[in-house]
Order: C-alpha cells, then sequence, then structure tokens
C-alpha cells in the first residue's frame, strides 16, 4: 500500500475544469466519477502539510512535515519526514505504491532515537493513514475514486454554499470491498467547475454516519487544481483532522535519490 | 367487650366521622381526581439499573471513575466468550472459523460501533524481524508471518504460538491456557445495551457450534441492559401475585367482597399515588424499587384489615345500628392507633432515608414514607365512605352468632383466644424462653459479614451468571481495577522512570487476591520496543531514552485510528490508565484489594510530580458497600430510636415506649441471626430489611399495647379481661400479619437474589414481631404491671365493684 499524502488532487487545468463546461443533468453518477478521476495529479511533487488532530474535548495536537511524491513509471513513491513536534523531528516514512493491486506496498519507518529504518507491513486500504481521521483510501486517491470499488448512481443535483453541485451516491459493488473499505455507502458533492468532491460523507458497514472529508479551500497551482486544506471529521468519536499544505511545487525537480533508505535515516 | 365500643358513639371522633361521611360523594369524587392526577405521571417513570446509581452523584470514587472514563474514552463493553473443551483449546480450525463468523456478525449488529469490535479476527499480529515490524491479521491469507494457510491446523498453531509471544493478549483475547478467547463490542449508544444483548444473543443461540465449544455472552454493557429486562419482568409477576396473595388473606379473614375489594382499592390508591409523585419528581425506579410496591401493597392492605374487623365486630355486636354510625363508630375506634402505627412507620422510611448514602435506598425510604401517608390519607377518608356507599350491610360468615349465648366462634378467634390463655396463665415460661432463644440469635448476629456482587442480582441459574462464572474462570476477569495516574505535565509520561514506576505498580497489582493481569501503556512500549529491534526478547523492557519512547507512542499512534489508543494514555500524554482485571467483584475481595493498593500507592509512589488515583469499577463497589458497612448500624439504630420515641410520645410512658420497642428489638436480632447461622451476608438487599423491618414491626406492638391500655384502664391486669386482647386486636393483627408477611413472602418468588433475601427477611422479621407482640409483650406487661396502664380511679372503683 502507498500512503501519500502529499500530492494534493491536481489536474491539468486546461484538461480538467476549465474547458469542461458544467454537466448537464443526464449525466450519469459513474460519468461524474470519470470525470474526477480524469483530473491531473502531477507527475511530481513537494510540499508541506500540518496535521492538525483534534480530539472530542477539543484538545489539538499539530504535526508538521514536509513530503515528496514523484511516479517511477506507474509506481508512486513518497517520503515523508516529520518536523514537529520535536520529539519526533527525523522520523520519516517511506512508501513505495506497486501499480499492481495485488503487490502489498513497501514501507519503511526511521526512528531518529532508534538509528535505524525499519520495514514496516503494509496497511489496508481501509487502516487508518498515520494516526489522523484519513484512511490510506482517502490519501491515496487524492480525492478521486477506484471506479471498480463502487455501483454509482446520479442523486441530481444541489445547491450548496452557493454552488451547484452533483450529488453521487457509491455503494461497494460486494461485501469484500465494503469491508476493506470499511465504508457501506458514500455520497460525493462533486462541483463540476473543478471536479472535485466539496465534501464527502461515508458511512460505516452498519450504516452509520461515520465521517465527512470537506475541501475547504482549493487552489490552482503551477496550473495545477489543487485542494490545499481538507477536513475529515470522524462523527463516531467526535475526532476531526485537518490537513493543510503549503510550498506547494509541482515544477522543481524532486530528485529520485530522496527515495531511498539511505536517505531516509539520513534526512533532508 | 364488643359493648365498650358504644362508649364511642358520641365522641368527638365519631361525630367528625360522620360529618365526613355527610359529604361522602364529594369525598370520593376527590379522592378519585387526586389519584387519577398522580397516576397519569406513571408511564413516565424512568428506569435506572446501573450500580452507579447506588453512588451518590458527587462521591469521590464515582467522580473518579466518571472523569477517568470521559478522559480514556471508556464504554461498557459486551463480550462474547468462545470457551472450549477441547484438549487443543480453541486453536483449531473449527473454532478459529467460528471466531471469524461471529465477529463478522457482532460488526453487523446496529447498536455496535463496528470499529470498536476486537477479537481474533480484528487484531493484528505484531512481530519484529532482523528487517523490521511486521503486522499480520492473524487470520490474514497473505500473511508475512503466518506460512500455513488459513483453515488448517497449522494455522492454527502458529497462531497458538504467536499468542504466546505476545503478552497483551493473554489473558485479555485469550485465556492463558488457550481454551477461550474471547469477541468485545463497544455499543455506539450505551442507552441500547437491552438490544444489544438480545441480538448477541440471538447470534450465540443460531451458531453452528464445533463439538466441545460453549458461548457464553456477558459484560458490564450486558448486565445493565439486561438487568433492566430482568427486573421488568420479574415486576410484571410479583406485584399480581402480592396482589392475589392479599385479596386470598382478605377472602380467608372476612369471607365478604366488600373486604376484597375495597382494601384493593386503597392499595391501588396508594401505589399510584406514591409511583405517580415518584415519575413526576423525576425519580428513578431502582433495581430495589421493585420491592417498595409489595412493601407499599402489604403495608396499604393492613390499615383496611383493622377497620374491616371493627366494622363488623360492631356491626354484630349491634346489629340495628344504621349503616352511617357504624362506619363512623369504627372509624372513631380505629383511628387513634392507625394514625399511631402510620406514624412509626413513616418514622422507619424516613429513618432508612436519612441515614443512608445511597441514593435508591433513600429515595425507597421517602416514598415509602409517603406511601404509608397516602394509605393513612386513603384509610381515614376514602374507605369509610366506599364501606357507606357499598350497597350490603351483611355480616359475614366468620362474624356470625353459632349461638347467641357465646360472642366469639370464628377459627381465628378461637386460636388467637387458646394462644392468649396461654400466655397469660405462664408469663414467666414465655419471658424465659423469649431470654433463651435471644441469646441464641444474638451469637448468630455476630457471624454476619457483608458482602455483596451484582451478578448475583440474577439468578444462578441465568444465562449471564453462568457466562460471567465460565469467563472469569477462564479469562483474567471481567472486573476492573484502575489507577489513574498523572504526571501533571504534557508529554510527561516519555520520562522512563514514570513509566518504571507504572510498571512497578503493576507488578503489585498482579500480586492482588483475584487480579489475574494488568494492561497499561507500558506493555505496549515494551512490546513495540522489542518489534522495533528485530523482536529480541532482551528488548521487551522500557528504553531508557526518553525520545524513544516518545517515537514509539507516536508509532503506536501512527499505526493506528486516532482514538484507538485513548483508553491507555490521554491525547496529551500526561496521564495514564492502569487497569488490573480481577476475576470477581465480591465485596469481600474488595475490601482486601482496594484498601491495600491505595497502601501501596502512598508508600511507593511518593513523587511530587506524580498522582495516582484507584479507581474502576471495583473501587466504586468497594466503597459503595462499604457504607452498607458502616451505614447499616447507623441505619438501625436511628429506626429504633425514632420508632421507640414514637413509642414513648404516643404512650406517654417510658417503660411503655420500652415494652413497645422490645418485640421490633427482638424481630432484627432474629434475622441478624438466622442470617449469621445460615451465612446469608449483608449486602443492598440485606441491609434495608432492618429499617423497614421495624417501621412494620412496631405496629403490631403498637396496636397490642393500645388494646391492653383500654383494658387495663377500665379492668386492671385481670387475667380474663386481658384475654379479649387475643381474639379482637389478636385476630385482626394475625390478618394484618398474614398480609404483610404474605405481601412481603411473594418476594421469595422473585427472581432477583437481593429482592428474594429482602422480601424473606421481612416476612420473618414480621413474624417475629406478631409472634412476640401477642406472646412476649402481654407477658411482660403481667409481670411489670406498669404503672401507665394502671386503671383510673374511676375505672378501678367500678371495676373493683362489678367483682
Amino acid at each position: 500500500m502507498h500512503f501519500q499524502i502529499n500530492t494534493p488532487i491536481a489536474i491539468f487545468l486546461a484538461l480538467a475544469c476549465c474547458t469542461v463546461p458544467p454537466t448537464t443533468s443526464a449525466t450519469s453518477g459513474l460519468e461524474v466519477m470519470q470525470q474526477v478521476n480524469a483530473r491531473d495529479d502531477g507527475n511530481m511533487i513537494q510540499r508541506r502539510f500540518v496535521l492538525e488532530l483534534t480530539n472530542k474535548d477539543g484538545k489539538t495536537k499539530t504535526e508538521k512535515t514536509r513530503s515528496y511524491r514523484r511516479y517511477f513509471g506507474d509506481e508512486k513513491r513518497t517520503v515523508i519526514f516529520y518536523e514537529e513536534p520535536t520529539r519526533v523531528r527525523g522520523t520519516g516514512f517511506l512508501t513505495f505504491d506497486y501499480p499492481d493491486p495485488s503487490v502489498d506496498d513497501d514501507q519503511w519507518l526511521y526512528l531518529p532515537a532508534l538509528r535505524k529504518v525499519r520495514r514496516i507491513s503494509a496497511s489496508d486500504r481501509g487502516d487508518y493513514f498515520l494516526g489522523t481521521d484519513f484512511t490510506y483510501e482517502d490519501i491515496k486517491k487524492e480525492q478521486k475514486v477506484e471506479i471498480d470499488d463502487y455501483t454509482f448512481t446520479d442523486k441530481g443535483m444541489e445547491y450548496l454554499d452557493g454552488r451547484t453541485l452533483h450529488v453521487v451516491e457509491g455503494v461497494p459493488v460486494n461485501e469484500q470491498i465494503e469491508d476493506e473499505l470499511g465504508y457501506s455507502r458514500a455520497i460525493w458533492y462533486v462541483d463540476p467547475t473543478i471536479w472535485m468532491s466539496r465534501k464527502t460523507e461515508l458511512y460505516d458497514v452498519n450504516g452509520n454516519h461515520a465521517k465527512t472529508i470537506t475541501i475547504e479551500v482549493v487552489e490552482v497551482i503551477d496550473g495545477i487544481i489543487t485542494a490545499t486544506r481538507i477536513l475529515a471529521t470522524n462523527h463516531k468519536t467526535g475526532h476531526s483532522t485537518r490537513l493543510t499544505f503549503s510550498d506547494v511545487d509541482y515544477q522543481s525537480d524532486v530528485p529520485e535519490s530522496l527515495f531511498t533508505q539511505a536517505r531516509l535515516r539520513r534526512g533532508l | 367487650m364488643d359493648q365498650i365500643h358504644a362508649m364511642y358513639f358520641e365522641t368527638k371522633a365519631t361525630r367528625g366521622f360522620l360529618t365526613l361521611l355527610r359529604y361522602r360523594w364529594a369525598v370520593l369524587a376527590m379522592t378519585f381526581v387526586m389519584i387519577g392526577m398522580m397516576a397519569r405521571y406513571i408511564p413516565t417513570l424512568q428506569r435506572d439499573t446501573s450500580s452507579d446509581a447506588f453512588m451518590q452523584p458527587d462521591s469521590p470514587a464515582l467522580i473518579y471513575k466518571e472523569k477517568m472514563e470521559s478522559v480514556f474514552g471508556l464504554t461498557d463493553p459486551l463480550v462474547i466468550a468462545i470457551v472450549s473443551q477441547d484438549p487443543k483449546g480453541v486453536f483449531f480450525p473449527e473454532a478459529l472459523s467460528l471466531v471469524e463468523t461471529l465477529t463478522k456478525q457482532v460488526e453487523r449488529i446496529p447498536y455496535i460501533d463496528p470499529d470498536r469490535v476486537t477479537s481474533l479476527a480484528t487484531e493484528n499480529n505484531i512481530t519484529g524481524t532482523e528487517e523490521g515490524i511486521v503486522t499480520d491479521p492473524f487470520f490474514d491469507k497473505n500473511a508475512e508471518r503466518f506460512t500455513a494457510p488459513v483453515g488448517t491446523q497449522a494455522r492454527a498453531n502458529e497462531i497458538r504460538n504467536a499468542i504466546n509471544q505476545f503478552p497483551l493478549l493473554q489473558g485479555s483475547l485469550v485465556s492463558r491456557d488457550g481454551k477461550a478467547t474471547i469477541i468485545a463490542a463497544e455499543l455506539l449508544d450505551e442507552d441500547s445495551g437491552t438490544a444489544a444483548y438480545e441480538a448477541f444473543l440471538a447470534i450465540v443461540e443460531n451458531a453452528d457450534l464445533p463439538e466441545n465449544i460453549a458461548l457464553h455472552v456477558a459484560g458490564e454493557g450486558a448486565v445493565s441492559g439486561y438487568l433492566s429486562v430482568y427486573i421488568d419482568r420479574d415486576a410484571r409477576k410479583l406485584n399480581p401475585m402480592a396482589g392475589l396473595i392479599i385479596t386470598f388473606v382478605l377472602l380467608l379473614a372476612f369471607f365478604s367482597l366488600r373486604a376484597a375489594v375495597l382494601p384493593n382499592l386503597i392499595v391501588f390508591a396508594t401505589v399510584s399515588g406514591s409511583f405517580g409523585m415518584m415519575a413526576a419528581s423525576e425519580t428513578s425506579f431502582y433495581v430495589i424499587t421493585n420491592g417498595l410496591v409489595v412493601n407499599l401493597i402489604g403495608i396499604a392492605v393492613a390499615d383496611s384489615i383493622h377497620i374491616i374487623s371493627e366494622y363488623y365486630r360492631l356491626l354484630r355486636a349491634n346489629p340495628d345500628l344504621d349503616k352511617k354510625r357504624l362506619v363512623a363508630m369504627s372509624m372513631s375506634a380505629m383511628w387513634r392507633p392507625i394514625t399511631l402505627t402510620s406514624i412509626t412507620t413513616v418514622a422507619g422510611f424516613l429513618a432508612l432515608a436519612f441515614s443512608s448514602v445511597m441514593p435508591p435506598v433513600y429515595y425507597f425510604g421517602l416514598f415509602g414514607a409517603l406511601g404509608v401517608f397516602l394509605a393513612w390519607v386513603y384509610s381515614m377518608t376514602l374507605l369509610p365512605c366506599a364501606m357507606l356507599v357499598w350497597p350490603t350491610k351483611r355480616l359475614p360468615y366468620p362474624f356470625k352468632h353459632k349461638e347467641s349465648s357465646k360472642p366469639s366462634s370464628n377459627l381465628a378467634e378461637k386460636l388467637m383466644t387458646a394462644l392468649g390463655r396461654t400466655v397469660l396463665n405462664r408469663p414467666k415460661t414465655v419471658v424465659a424462653i423469649s431470654a433463651l432463644l435471644t441469646t441464641v440469635v444474638i451469637v448468630g448476629s455476630s457471624l454476619v459479614v457483608v458482602d455483596e456482587a451484582r451478578i448475583e442480582s440474577f439468578k444462578s441459574t441465568e444465562a449471564i451468571f453462568q457466562a460471567d462464572k465460565a469467563i472469569n474462570q477462564t479469562m483474567d476477569g471481567v472486573y476492573n481495577l484502575d489507577v489513574m495516574i498523572d504526571s501533571h505535565v504534557s508529554e510527561g509520561l516519555f520520562n522512563p522512570q514514570t513509566l518504571r514506576d507504572i510498571e512497578a505498580l503493576q507488578h503489585f497489582m498482579e500480586t492482588l487476591p483475584g487480579v489475574n493481569g494488568t494492561t497499561s501503556v507500558v506493555d505496549y512500549v515494551k512490546q513495540l520496543h522489542k518489534a522495533v529491534q528485530g523482536g529480541q526478547p532482551e528488548y521487551y523492557r522500557i528504553p531508557d531514552n526518553e525520545a524513544l519512547i516518545g517515537q514509539l507512542f507516536f508509532l503506536y499512534g501512527a499505526s493506528a485510528d486516532p482514538t484507538d489508543f485513548e483508553e491507555e494514555v490521554d491525547y496529551d500524554y500526561q496521564r495514564a490508565l492502569i487497569r488490573a482485571q480481577v476475576d470477581n467483584d465480591r465485596y469481600i475481595n474488595n475490601k482486601i484489594v482496594v484498601p491495600a493498593l491505595e497502601e501501596w500507592i502512598r508508600n511507593n509512589l511518593n513523587r511530587d510530580d506524580l498522582t495516582a488515583t484507584v479507581t474502576g469499577r471495583v473501587t466504586v463497589n468497594y466503597y459503595w458497600i462499604q457504607g452498607i458497612d458502616q451505614a447499616t448500624l447507623a441505619s438501625i439504630t436511628i429506626s429504633f430510636i425514632a420508632v421507640a420515641t414514637v413509642a414513648m410520645c404516643v404512650f406517654r410512658s417510658l417503660t411503655l415506649g420500652a415494652i413497645a420497642a422490645v418485640p421490633v428489638g427482638l424481630a432484627v436480632l432474629f434475622v441478624y441471626g438466622i442470617m449469621g447461622f445460615l451465612g446469608i451476608p449483608l449486602g443492598v438487599g440485606t441491609s434495608m430489611f432492618a429499617a423497614i423491618a421495624i417501621g412494620l414491626s412496631i405496629d403490631f406492638a403498637i396496636h397490642t399495647l393500645d388494646k391492653i391500655r383500654e383494658i387495663t384502664h377500665q379492668f386492671g391486669f385481670d387475667n380474663t379481661a386481658l384475654l379479649t386482647l387475643f381474639p379482637s386486636t389478636g385476630r385482626a393483627l394475625l390478618f394484618n400479619f398474614m398480609a404483610v408477611a404474605g405481601g412481603f413472602g411473594v418476594l421469595a418468588t422473585s427472581d432477583v437474589p437481593p429482592l428474594i433475601k429482602f422480601g424473606s427477611l421481612v416476612a420473618i422479621a414480621v413474624t417475629v414481631a406478631f409472634v412476640a407482640s401477642m406472646t412476649l409483650l402481654p407477658a411482660l406487661i403481667m409481670l411489670i404491671k406498669p404503672n401507665a396502664l394502671k386503671p383510673t380511679f374511676e375505672t378501678e372503683q367500678a371495676y373493683a365493684l362489678s367483682n
């Protein structure tokens, strides 16, 4: 599995939003989601991200990282270095996300106090990403959706916060997928001007309202539509995670040498 | 003797009751409106069967526990235990497959949070290798560290070996002997415990079980949920039965429809009034409140028995008097003793209320007192008016004359007269026998111990009781003894010394009786430390490096759901929870464990920068039963003094007050003696009996003394005159006793063992009080001849002349 938080959803402006006019109501749920998946997210990216974790009592923990992602053909590699809090500074995660879904991702961890790189087991799609309210699937798909996972239904258009959005419902195609994802139903509120779900409602395998993922800020960076602030709220635990991206750069080269165990040990 | 009542003919009381009867329709209308107004609240009555309800909401033990639950996000789980008799334990393919199937089914129960189900099917085996850390789901077919295919004996063996290397799961997820494993689930909403418990039972009943495997459903979530249903079901059985038994006693006493219907009307009015007020005041219906229903039925009927007895006796003596006068005369004769006994019973209930620290007992006393008051009001107003408007004026069979010259003829009267003759002829023997019995029961009382276990609220044949037993025998225990550690600063738990102190505390806790295992964040730190060091066993220890500890915490946090760790540490890594699993919840054990732990902490964790608080279910239960331990004697003393004082005021005599208290004291002593000899411990149900028994028992003494005084004032201490006590008041007391003892005796058929004990003990106490009032009390009067009972001058003269 891969976890690559960093690369925000991106589309080439030209390809996606601006050139495609808002769809008509005849568009099917599947077509809407295909449009979403057609966005480009850039070949390589470097950025900072801040994780703000808030528990049900309103206590907040903040973690700051630098992260890099690069495609090696169809294989996606990601590295994350923690900068704050101080006690974990230098801690790093390296992930190789292979295109063949039957091959598990590779993951390595570096703990500076141990001075050793350790390989760690691949995470499942429904596992929580680095102790946040996002799952690995939520992060790795970068606001896209695995088309084969769901049966989509068009629920029409809805007016929300000054925007007209496509409402699409997705139900996992079988119980195995449902168990893997941990969701029995998802509802996307897709903004046709950017082909991104502004709000996503997720329901657990028992149909309880489990989570809401909201895109709070979207920016166009280097011509790519990028969500730079995303909030995930877990309705069952009252816990929430806000992901804020900054210094997003799709242009500069991300050297291949960053994605090695040696570099993980050495840090930035 | 019946002619004596003619004296009341023109008393103020008679005139007062005649006035009341003149407005009978208005009185009836008003009382029915009052009953209706109170009864309409009953449907809003809220049930609270939690054991925390027994603590004062502001008691420190409860506050600490609630704070701990809030800090660490704890909820009471429901548990399925899979217990195996197979030599391989649960480690064979069919058993493991059952765990997987049941886990999936449990996850689909609507009241369950599917993300918070824990079993072998959801947990990961975490191991360290040369390269790194491997996390493998036990049942994953692609697991790295398991080589044998899922569903084979070889895989089952691999899983067993893995668990042997994983101390965190031993005793908590899988029993140490491998004979049992559990599936634990958390509720989305704790109020849905009952429904979830039923869903669990349905799953268990429909499960296809391999040979040698048994399933049990338990857990605090299940107990609270089911207890509420259980109590409800019990009440639906008990209350009508109490009503039936009392109606039967009434029919036996009077052979009259009127005498069966009217007291039931009073019972209905009293019970609906008390419980209506309970609902209106938003007081909860607790486990023990069930006993109050039966209690009030017994009490409410007693007043009616005395009034109706008197009515029939007057009717027999004065068949030509009109009904209105007869009713007024009966009321005039009985209002005083009934008022006095009501006052003393109220005093007993109030003493119970104000001497108890437990809210359910407090409200039991308070609403018991209200019920007695309502029964008195209705007996003084509704009953005479209803008697008057009752269409017939028939003298029922037991009161009919067989021979006109012999006024008393029914069996009960004959029996009581025979008893009276024996007592009055041999007062010294009666006192001697009583003294001997008293000595014996005092010895028995000294053997009484305080003990209580909540699971014993269920009968031992109940599935939940057996589940509790089975799980506690195989696993480390379902009861929690907790210590909350507060390091006072954010990330204070990264300090290696703090973790070592926690570890030492855990070691001590594991030496305590009943404690079979402990869990804390230290176990996770050690497990992760070993895992990151290539799985080498020597690294199963706390690192000396504070930064590494911080990073291990981080690693754990990064590998789980953000709230996964909250049961062990708080959000700032400032506070930690140490949880010991205890296999029983008996007070006898708790009172050793909790003080020992508190003392160890005082002596060994004496650091300024660290606070340790003992808490958890076991601690809370220890403190509330300790309340019983300390409050019972106070409660008995207060109740006893209250009723004795009332009796002294009533009779305006210290001696008579003291004599009235004798049957009461004996009743309580007898019950303690029986408890001591039979090894029945003093618990929640049993501790309440004394105050209630005191309030009820005094009635017998007061009725008896009131009648004796009436007789001796006129005729002195004359055997023949005193003998009339027995067929008159004695007979009424016999049926009063039968109704009360029968009502409480019904509780003996309850399915709730504390109520069985409570009911039986009160029934025994009432029996002793009745017997003592009819034997020891007249015998003492004969021997002591108290001044307060001596004839007044005029009556003495008259008596002398008549002889």
